[in-house]
């Protein structure tokens, strides 16, 4: 097990494509960091920088003591987890989880005992002599986990390992993902383009994008506290909804509509009187329950609902202020279709400013 | 290092036009093409023995073949007449690959690269770091296995990355030597303009090779065809699987783990959108160029 520290890594193609720049991280021993990113984020460079199958342009690389960046891959003491998993059809899962050991001239014995451990943690000790023909997606998926674990690495690497999988067997799969980290407790790096899985899974995040680091942290505290716009659009489904107004005496006006901002954040807005602003809030920060309107009079409107989703225990209610577009997560209790006009109010404790040019937000 | 150590050998090559006898690899696995080719009868024992001290050096010797693969070598390499009754079965087709990195023992390359392509007959390396297998093509064969996750497979388990180029299969003797010899030019040539892709296969090389003589400016003109849509990545993705699966909806639908009417709503937004009608085959390969040439583009 080890720490990994990212200092100041670049990567850089051949005609100045910088696909990572200034990548600086410490992942402590025992994590299990998230890279999460749109497609093209660097989040995969980064990875594969660590496994050693990119090489880093600039900046140095360390796992546990030692510097990596002119270690070769195979003895960097890593293992990898693709998204494209392939298992060799003509072995048994016993021989496929033991070719990696084989190829490292592993003792027989060794072999078995670490092949028989990770069948047992991942329940595959019935399965040793099936092919993977004869086998589901899940159990391949597990076989395929079980091929870096016998290797008992000091970092694995996993790089979008659950995409190909259909999305039941993919909730599933994370949380014996989740599981299995708990008990191995080796230092691990994930890679996904999946918001929920990064949030599920995640001691910490990294947000990035353009192969910028945007956002470290826990996902609790990015959720409630995106640096910047693009993070709190990233992070949350429904995406939080982004707002243009201007703040005025204590309000923020959407259009014509003035919404009371609370004193404890008017202080860090000061500089903004009478200027643009971007309000963020989250879908599920917009009421509509009877007690919660009455108790915020100076942020409450009438909005005319263009869509109403019934997703089971809420509703996604999709409509416009002052002809911006949002959208509310509220309990399906509320009976509303589309075309009903209905209160809603918005938890103004609860928002967000982002400054219009720079999108970071304005932290109090 | 690498580029100093090119400066410093001018004689350094990338291709491997050099006798095999004469190669002396310098091997940087972390580097993207990270090999530098010098050639051995221009070095002194002292440059030699620093080398191997310093670097991992791969030394310009062919691989040890076993009979089968030693008679598939003189045959396509060495181009020696013979009579191949008996040990070549038909169709056939080549499997080029090349591998960065040291594989260790190769016996454990070729199970592997023999596991994952079935019915492969022999593994044949041409050089240190690059070689062909001769896969027996049968209509039943199983081509489950997509080539991204074979070049991902190769590198968790040996460490290195490995690109792949498979070939067109043919019916007889003599077309194979000819087609091993076109695919071998053709991958040599992709390969080194393409350095990103990991695999290709049978007539794609052709796409890349036209590809790579049209100017910037007219592949910007062509693809502004494709502007309706340029952002919209899945929406591109989905037609490429589509066109790849010869206009098949339910297979390609199958291949992106989607249902067939997402992937059909998918096709129709992207003639909605750009008035291509892909369904027309003339259209069809129209985009499917446009596509290569945006990936490429993407790659570069």
């Amino acid at each position: 097990m080890a720490d990994i520290k990212f200092d100041s890594i670049y990567k850089i193609y051949d005609g100045d494509v910088q696909a990572v720049t200034d990548f600086k991280l410490d992942v402590e021993d025992k994590e299990f960091i998230v890279f999460v990113g749109p497609s093209g984020c660097g989040k995969s460079t980064t990875l594969r920088m660590v496994a050693g199958l990119e090489d880093i342009s600039r900046g140095s690389l360390y796992i546990g003591e030692d510097k990596v960046n002119d270690v070769a891959p195979k003895d960097r003491n890593i293992a990898m987890v693709f998204q494209n998993y392939a298992l060799y059809p003509h072995m048994n899962v016993y021989e496929n989880m033991a070719f990696g050991l084989k190829l490292r001239k592993f003792k027989k014995e060794d072999i078995d005992k670490r092949v028989r451990d990770a069948a047992q943690i991942l329940g595959l000790t019935e399965m040793l002599d099936r092919k993977p023909k004869a086998m589901s997606g899940g159990q391949r998926q597990r076989v395929a986990l079980g091929r870096a674990i016998v290797r008992n690495p000091k970092v694995f690497l996993m790089d979008e390992p659950l995409s190909n999988l259909d999305a039941k067997l993919r909730v599933q799969m994370r949380a014996e993902i989740t599981k299995l980290h708990k008990r191995l407790q080796t230092t691990t790096i994930y890679v996904t383009h999946d918001q929920t899985e990064a949030m599920t899974m995640a001691t910490r995040m990294v947000v990035m994008k353009d192969g910028f680091i945007q956002q470290v942290g826990v996902p609790k505290q990015i959720y409630d506290y995106p640096d910047n716009v693009f993070v709190g659009g990233f992070i949350g489904s429904p995406s939080m909804n982004f707002l243009t107004g201007k703040l005025k005496d204590g309000n923020f006006y959407l259009g014509e509509f003035p919404v009371k901002v609370p004193v404890g954040k008017l202080k860090s807005l000061e500089k903004y009187n009478n200027k643009e602003l971007i309000l963020g809030i989250r879908p599920e920060d917009i009421h509509d329950e009877p007690v919660f309107l009455d108790a915020t009079e100076n942020s409450q409107f009438t909005a005319t609902i263009d869509v109403a989703e019934l997703m089971g225990a809420e509703s996604f209610l999709y409509s416009k202020v002052e002809d911006q577009d949002f959208i509310a997560r509220v309990d399906s209790r509320t009976d509303v279709t589309s075309g009903n006009e209905m209160k809603l109010a918005f938890d103004m404790n609860k928002c967000h400013f982002f400054d219009p040019e720079t999108e970071q937000r304005i932290k109090p | 290092m690498f580029d100093q150590l090119k400066h410093h050998y001018s004689h350094a090559i990338s291709s491997f036009n050099l006798p095999v006898e004469r190669q002396f690899i310098v091997s940087f696995p972390e580097k993207e093409n990270g090999q530098l080719i010098l050639d051995k009868s221009l070095l002194s024992d002292q440059e030699i023995s620093l080398l191997r001290a310093l670097f991992q050096v791969i030394e310009g010797h062919i691989p040890l073949h076993n009979s089968q693969d030693q008679k598939f070598y003189e045959l396509l390499i060495e181009k020696k007449e013979m009579n191949t009754e008996g040990y070549l079965y038909f169709p056939i087709r080549c499997i080029h690959f090349s591998v960065l990195g040291d594989v260790g023992d190769r016996s454990d390359f070729s199970e592997a690269m023999k596991g994952l392509f079935p019915a492969s007959l022999s593994l044949v390396w041409k050089t240190a770091t690059d070689g062909f297998l001769l896969q027996q093509v049968d209509s039943e064969m199983d081509e489950s296995i997509a080539l991204e996750s074979i070049v991902d497979t190769i590198a968790s388990d040996f460490y290195v990355k490995v690109s792949l180029y498979v070939g067109s299969s043919v019916p007889d003797t003599s077309s194979l030597i000819q087609q091993y010899d076109w695919e071998n030019k053709a991958y040599s040539l992709v390969k080194r303009t393409h350095p990103s892709r990991s695999y290709f296969i049978e007539q794609d090389v052709t796409t890349y090779l036209l590809l790579d003589d049209a100017s910037p400016d007219t592949i910007q003109f062509i693809l502004s065809m494709l502007d309706p849509v340029r952002d919209d990545r899945s929406l591109l993705q989905s037609v490429k699987t589509y066109l790849e699966c010869n206009m098949n909806t339910s297979l390609a639908a199958k291949k992106m783990f989607m249902h067939r009417n997402t992937l059909q709503y998918r096709v129709d937004k992207f003639i909605e959108k750009t008035s291509i009608d892909i369904k027309q085959f003339p259209n069809a390969v129209a985009v499917y160029f446009m596509l290569l040439s945006f990936n490429s583009l993407k790659n570069e």
